[in-house]
């Protein structure tokens, strides 16, 4: 059963002369396994949504229900809450215990698991981000380098096994090398547990090597919604509302306004290389 | 969750109370104070409420504001006024059930001491309604130079205040995530008795702590590399002036303590007003 948000919208302080629309008219469906990405500019409502999809925020108006819970309830939102996994941008929010054991149980613990099975968790989140359960099980997460925070950061929420696993910003503030190895990772247990991914993210490079379906927002509204073809074919759109297009579509289109005629929808790496490969006569061994 | 908590109250608007020198403020809120205290009469407290009134008309703040200070007290004023209602045994007894003794002088007592804390609690909350944080730390750090003397680290003192004011919302908005991220987790903040929910508070508290030392340490950093070495030789952007206005404030004010000490010595009724309320409530018995 899928993430179905309806007619939502969102209104900071209604009522008051501050009043701010912050999301206006959202429909959206999350289907299971989905990976989604999330557009927008800076305020465009992208944080306030993502909220609302485990009842951190409750909508002005609209429902949002998640594998049939009503989020606007009470006692199901808690039901709903515990399907969806969601890792904020600074880790520095989250940790808080003596160890990164102790951390990463913290979810598994809430769900009531048996201590048995919250061992068997926290081994297995651990592996997923790549922290060696010898070397850091015992560490205190605040001596921790920012990878390896926001590495811990993730393994408590993937602990808690979330059908849906919502990140906002996953990648902020770190290096090439290690923006690939957080989006291989959510890759990979995405496959092993089977979860859906809404990921919001600023570098439309990131959403264009995994996305299955892109949402952009703009001002609170739903401005695109569609595969990553459909939307960066915008490239000129994106680049008006101040959002870069992935480097590979971006080339395509300079090189094609060079008069290289290059097939429609390119917008990884791989499928700028091929296209090229293919406009020389040459075979493509990518 | 923490949206609607106001600390710094500031209402932004120009009036002759906003303009005045935030030192000639603070000095006015101690004469205020005084005023207040040596009001021995029930009666000359309406002349000083009265007066209030007139501030805050002056000060173009909402009287609603100015009113909303008292509402922090709903739980004191009662307990102030129930224990100087029974504690107090002077004056005729009104009324009598086994412990509880109510006299007049009871009477007089609990509402004298409620009227006085709402004339303190007004008073001190016009002030911050009409003084931005800023001014009033600058205005403070001023007057307290004198002390600089006798090594009392005022330009420090003031400098503390004023980063604590600039990160109280700060603060909250950081607490704001924190509580969300842990409520994401699972976290149970609202159910179990008070032990257990203290207990629930850490994975909250924790992270705030860490990461406020940690902006401390880079503000320091930041601050000293823009070559901040205390107050010694700092000079500063708007300089404090008084005014004509300020003059004429201290005289309004000096004109309600005269006025408070010559009421007071002149017209001695308040032994009618006593017994005005005793025949009040022999009448309602």
């Amino acid at each position: 059963m899928p993430i179905i948000i309806e007619k939502l919208s969102y209104t900071y302080q209604s009522g008051s002369i501050n009043a701010f629309t912050a999301l206006k008219d959202i429909d959206l469906t999350i289907n299971d396994g989905e990976f989604v990405g999330l557009i927008g500019h800076t305020g465009s409502g992208k944080s306030t949504l993502i909220q609302q999809l485990n009842g951190l925020m409750q909508p002005t108006s609209g429902k949002v229900t998640v594998d049939g819970f009503d989020m606007n309830d009470k006692k199901q939102r808690a039901k709903g809450r515990a399907l969806v996994g969601m890792v904020f941008q600074y880790p520095d929010y989250q940790l808080f215990d003596e160890t990164v054991y102790k951390d990463i149980s913290f979810g598994p613990r809430n769900l009531k698991l048996s201590e048995d099975e919250i061992d068997r968790r926290v081994k297995e989140a651990m592996r997923l981000v790549g922290l060696d359960f010898d070397e850091f099980a015992e560490k205190s997460p605040f001596e921790l380098s920012g990878g390896e925070k926001r590495r811990t950061a993730l393994a408590g929420i993937i602990a808690m096994y979330p059908k849906y696993l919502v990140l906002d910003e996953p990648m902020a503030g770190l290096d090439p090398a290690g923006r690939r190895a957080v989006l291989e990772m959510i890759d990979s247990f995405r496959r092993q547990l089977n979860c859906a991914v809404v990921m919001v993210s600023h570098s439309m490079d990131d959403i264009a090597r995994s996305a299955e379906k892109v949402v952009v927002l703009k001002d609170g509204e739903i401005f695109k919604m569609g595969t990553p073809a459909e939307i960066f074919e915008l490239a000129d759109e994106l680049n008006e509302m101040g959002l870069e297009p992935p480097f590979a579509a971006r080339m395509a289109s300079a090189l094609r306004a060079r008069g290289i005629s290059l097939p429609g929808c390119i917008y990884t790496n791989e499928a700028l290389v091929n296209a090229l490969v293919e406009f020389k006569g040459g075979h493509s061994n990518v | 969750m923490f949206k609607d908590i106001t600390l710094g109250q500031y209402f932004p608007v120009d009036s002759p109370v906003h303009r005045l020198d935030p030192r000639t403020k603070l000095i006015l809120l101690v004469m205020y104070i005084v005023a207040v205290f040596i009001t021995d009469y029930i009666w000359i407290f309406g002349f000083v409420l009265l007066f209030m009134l007139f501030m805050t008309y002056m000060s173009r703040v909402p009287i609603s504001y100015v009113t909303k200070a008292i509402k922090p007290m709903k739980f004191i004023l009662p307990f102030m006024f129930l224990l100087n209602l029974f504690m107090i045994k002077t004056g005729t007894v009104l009324f009598s059930w086994r412990f509880i003794t109510v006299t007049t002088g009871g009477v007089y007592q609990a509402l004298f001491i409620i009227l006085r804390l709402i004339a303190l609690v007004t008073g001190a909350s016009l002030l911050t309604l009409t003084t931005t944080p800023v001014s009033l730390t600058e205005g403070l750090e001023r007057l307290l130079s004198p002390l600089k003397i006798i090594k009392f680290p005022v330009h420090e003192l003031a400098m503390m205040m004023t980063i604590a004011l600039r990160f109280i919302p700060t603060l909250l908005e950081e607490a704001d995530k924190i509580m969300k991220a842990q409520l994401a987790r699972g976290a149970d903040l609202e159910s179990g008795n008070v032990l257990k929910r203290a207990k629930a508070m850490l994975p909250i508290l924790i992270p705030l702590f860490v990461n406020s030392f940690r902006r401390a340490e880079e503000l320091a950093l930041a601050m000293e590399s823009r070559c901040y070495h205390g107050g010694e030789g700092r000079t500063r952007l708007r300089i404090l002036k008084f005014h004509w206005n300020d003059l004429i404030a201290f005289l309004i004010m000096a004109g309600l303590i005269a006025a408070v000490v010559i009421l007071q010595n002149t017209f001695k009724i308040d032994s009618y007003l006593a017994a005005w309320v005793k025949a009040l409530i022999g009448a309602a018995q």
